[in-house]
């Protein structure tokens, strides 16, 4: 889901607060949250 | 992730360092920090290609360092926690089993366990595995980071038991009064 955000449009504190959403909806048990965290490095 | 990197920052990555540790009021949590994705977030591969996120969340927990037992510093360190079981005997009907009881959990050489292991009601059997795991989500540390010691080997650890509310902290000596 994150691949089909256009990252040049979004600023530094929308980017802040869609970390704190994908670790806030992986805690909640979301597979592609999850999917993200485990894959951080690519 | 690295597509979202700003130069050398990564504003993405900062805030899912700064979920772990601070509430939606932008408060620090004291307690309870969203570790399940401890080891992922924390791996060696990520602060080596993330320094400055890893620098970020440093010093937004640095002030807060009494209630943090692991700080995300890069180069990465580890915390020696030294664990002092017990072993009783447990006896259902016919049938006879060895349960391994937490009496102490000691960092630096003082104790950070808050509940007593002394009273076996209200308690929680588990294996090794699942009991580092809770350690590891406790401290907020990756497994990885963790230099356990212990009083028996760690194949003779199959079945131990800790406090249902179990909960480990900086201040236990405070908690318990023991500084007056």
């Amino acid at each position: 889901m994150l691949s089909i955000i256009n990252t040049k449009t979004v600023d530094e504190s929308t980017r802040f607060l869609i970390g704190r959403n994908i670790l806030q909806v992986a805690e909640g048990g979301e597979f592609s949250a999850d999917s993200i965290l485990r894959n951080l490095s690519n | 992730m690295k597509r979202w990197n700003t130069e050398d920052e990564n504003h993405v990555l900062n805030g899912i360092l700064f979920e772990i540790y601070f509430n939606s009021r932008g408060q620090f949590r004291q307690r309870d920090f969203k570790c399940s994705f401890i080891d992922e977030i924390f791996s060696s591969e990520n602060r080596n290609n993330f320094e400055k996120a890893f620098e970020f969340i440093t010093n937004q927990i640095m002030p807060f360092d009494e209630f943090v037992f692991y700080m995300p510093f890069y180069p990465p360190t580890t915390l020696p926690i030294e664990i002092l079981f017990k072993e009783v005997s447990d006896f259902y009907e016919d049938y006879d089993e060895t349960v391994f009881i937490i009496e102490s959990i000691k960092l630096h050489n003082v104790e950070i366990m808050v509940s007593a292991g002394k009273n076996h009601f209200g308690s929680v059997e588990c294996t090794l595995e699942d009991f580092v795991k809770k350690i590891s989500s406790e401290l907020c540390i990756p497994k990885s980071q963790l230099r356990l010691t212990m009083n028996f080997k760690k194949t003779d650890l199959k079945n131990i038991s800790y406090p249902f509310s179990l909960s480990l902290s900086k201040r236990v000596h405070t908690k318990l009064g023991l500084n007056n």
